[in-house]
């Protein structure tokens, strides 16, 4: 059974990376990605945002909007799932405003540092995607948490990684038309190439 | 901007939420109908592919799907553990034994078998295979020659795997190969290896009939698919053996 | 003579100078993906063959207009403690119609787009041209803002996706252009521009390009 999540949580940081293989979460990577310390905020909060958001959505999703979630309430023929976006980026939405008040409240450090990208979290594809393929999948409970956690872990690797690497690139002799985001998208392409290394992967 | 009162947040945010319930749900209503008999049809024409039909290769739409099904393709349901057709039960009957197993590795104990009505005659039987690949579930079906051991022709679904690597076991020339393998080796069921590479590279001469080539990159897939239709024909043996043994 | 008269009148022309900036720059001197960096997730992962790349192009242009003009039309009424919300509420209403559409009249190809609609509604473009534009600007022109944006952003998903399917699959739009006799001479698909990394050093290249032409530096 243990076996069964920790090769869930492999397949989802390193072999199906959330940023390098599925796309998602590029816009906040792309302009965050400059310091290693703000880099590592931002992917402590959508890691906690996507463990929270990717379950809250789960029991969301299995007792209202499934075809037959009803049935506790005594209508089973009810279908809602056309709802299911507008439910799902609902709650994240509401999960990020709580996260920037604990912020404000406990950290205003880290608050301040991070400015608009922290309310961003709620437009990041990463975090509603990890809710929608949790949804296509038909993940449990536990897969559910395990998914998310595992996710947001795979985007706050690739993100500090590339922190780092921009960091690095800072002075170099960058073409004028490529500095920016085309060099961080021929990296980003490198870096995919290096986790694509991942692919064989068998727990 | 003005200052908003609190009571007006609310009326303006109730009535946002009443807008957009109401412009959704009559979407749907609308449009469920058709997404649903196009679901149907999706479902029934990878069937009719399975199945050999049309028998020219070509991809049905539309109508014609509803055509070729009610006229070419029967279907049986029968009990897991005796094989025997049950009167009586529908499709429906068999999708609730599925979901009462689902999550467990417990065969359900109503399976449907599709039929493809060639005048009188059944031409060839397709018996239903799930399993699971790298990421997801993998599901297919195996269609079998009026004898009930020579493979007739596939088709796989393999919703969750990656493009280009997995998701190759739904592509043409995966699909092709298995016509003509054998299941059963002399009166004992034997299952089809999917090779890691070229099939003729690692099985020889007669057990040649029993191996198809793999998909390079995606050997956890097709190991998935190994053992999928080998559970497959292993739950469908009784119903087999029966066809086998005398008449269906 | 006849611009000066026009904008003496007010903007009441449907199609004056301003209206038509408006539309032509987010094509490629401001365009979304290569300029603003908004949407680059999708322009990714939907981009390996141009019939997928087509349909998610209509669908951002048909929701980011419409947004544009709903929320401009409200855009007095809406109050500022729930505008992010309110805006995502339209957008998701907008994305959840084409996704039952397209069930319904394309349902093979909902199947193999699925998750990549719903993630429409996060395309940093739609809320990025809404809080920019709509939210300050009158209906007419905040449509045009969101049709301009949309095309530039479906230009940007074709260019890679017909690259995209024609070196990794040797087609475009399902017809083979490639033809048999390359492949028996040795010619073979290049696997790495179906997958991520093909991707992302395409984008990469279609920048440098697009920048070096226009001229713009970021630092």
């Amino acid at each position: 059974m243990l076996e069964h999540y920790l090769s869930l949580m492999v397949k989802a940081i390193f072999v199906e990376n959330i940023l390098l293989s599925l796309f998602l979460g590029m816009c906040s990577f792309l302009a965050i990605s400059k310091k290693v310390e703000t880099a590592t905020g931002l992917g402590a909060a959508v890691v906690f945002v996507l463990t929270i958001t990717t379950p809250m959505n789960w029991v969301l999703k299995t007792f209202l909007l499934d075809a037959g979630a009803w049935t506790w309430a005594g209508m089973p023929e009810l279908d809602l799932s056309f709802l299911t976006f507008i439910v799902f980026i609902s709650t994240i939405a509401a999960m990020v405003q709580f996260v920037e008040m604990f912020l404000d409240r406990f950290s205003p450090a880290l608050y301040n540092a991070l400015g608009i990208f922290l309310p961003l979290i709620a437009v990041n594809c990463a975090v509603l995607g990890s809710s929608l393929f949790m949804a296509q999948r038909d993940y449990t409970l536990m897969e559910s948490v395990v998914f998310g956690f595992s996710s947001g872990l795979g985007w706050a690797l690739a993100i500090i990684t590339m922190a780092a690497i921009r960091y690095k690139l800072r002075y170099h002799n960058i073409p004028p038309a490529l500095r920016g985001l085309g060099i961080t998208m021929l990296t980003t392409g490198l870096m995919a190439i290096a986790f694509m290394s991942f692919a064989g992967i068998q727990l | 901007m003005a200052e908003f009162s609190n009571g007006y947040v609310m009326g303006f945010a109730t009535a946002v939420c009443v807008v957009a319930s109401l412009a959704l749900a009559g979407t749907h209503a609308v449009l469920k109908p058709t997404q649903d008999l196009n679901r149907v049809r999706d479902y029934q024409k990878d069937v009719l592919s399975a199945l050999g039909l049309p028998e020219d290769g070509r991809r049905p739409v539309g109508e014609e799907i509803d055509r070729l099904w009610a006229e070419r393709v029967g279907m049986i349901v029968i009990d897991t553990q005796t094989g025997a057709p049950q009167e009586g039960k529908s499709k429906a009957d068999v999708d609730a034994a599925w979901a009462a197993v689902k999550n467990t590795p417990n065969p359900p104990s109503l399976l449907s078998v599709y039929t493809r009505k060639d005048g009188a005659d059944v031409g060839t039987y397709a018996i239903e295979v799930r399993g699971r690949g790298l990421w997801g579930p993998i599901s297919g079906f195996l269609a079998l020659e009026k004898d009930a051991a020579t493979v007739a022709g596939t088709v796989f679904f393999a919703p969750a795997e990656t493009p280009g690597l997995g998701l190759e076991i739904t592509a043409d020339w995966f699909k092709s190969q298995w016509k003509g393998k054998k299941i059963d080796d002399g009166g004992k069921p034997r299952p089809i290896k999917v090779a890691k590479g070229k099939a003729a590279d690692e099985c020889r001469g007669e057990d040649l009939a029993f191996c198809v080539d793999g998909v390079s990159g995606a050997t956890l897939t097709c190991r998935g698919v190994t053992a999928m239709v080998d559970a497959g024909v292993k739950m469908y043996e009784p119903f087999l053996r029966s066809i086998r043994g005398g008449t269906p | 003579m006849s611009t000066a008269a026009a904008e003496a009148k007010g903007s009441l022309q449907l199609f004056d100078k301003k209206v038509r900036k408006t539309f032509s720059d987010p094509l490629v001197d401001n365009n979304p993906i290569t300029v603003q960096v908004l949407g680059v997730c999708s322009a990714l992962a939907v981009t390996t063959q141009v019939k997928q790349a087509l349909i998610m192009g209509i669908a951002v242009i048909f929701c980011t207009s419409l947004s544009n003009l709903i929320l401009a039309s409200i855009r007095n009424f809406i109050p500022n403690s729930i505008r992010i919300i309110v805006q995502l509420a339209v957008i998701s209403v907008l994305v959840i119609f084409v996704d039952e559409v397209l069930a319904a009249y394309m349902y093979d190809l909902e199947k193999s787009l699925s998750v990549f609609i719903g993630l429409i509604i996060t395309n940093c473009i739609l809320l990025g041209r809404a809080e920019a534009y709509a939210m300050s600007n009158p209906p007419w022109p905040s449509f045009v803002d969101g049709l301009g944006n949309g095309l530039g952003y479906a230009v940007v998903l074709l260019v890679v996706g017909a690259a995209r399917e024609l070196f990794g699959a040797g087609s475009l739009l399902g017809f083979r252009l490639i033809p048999e006799a390359a492949y028996a001479m040795g010619y073979t698909n290049n696997g790495l521009m179906v997958l991520a990394p093909g991707a992302f050093m395409l984008l990469g290249l279609i920048i440098w390009a697009m920048r070096s032409w226009t001229g713009f530096e970021e630092h």
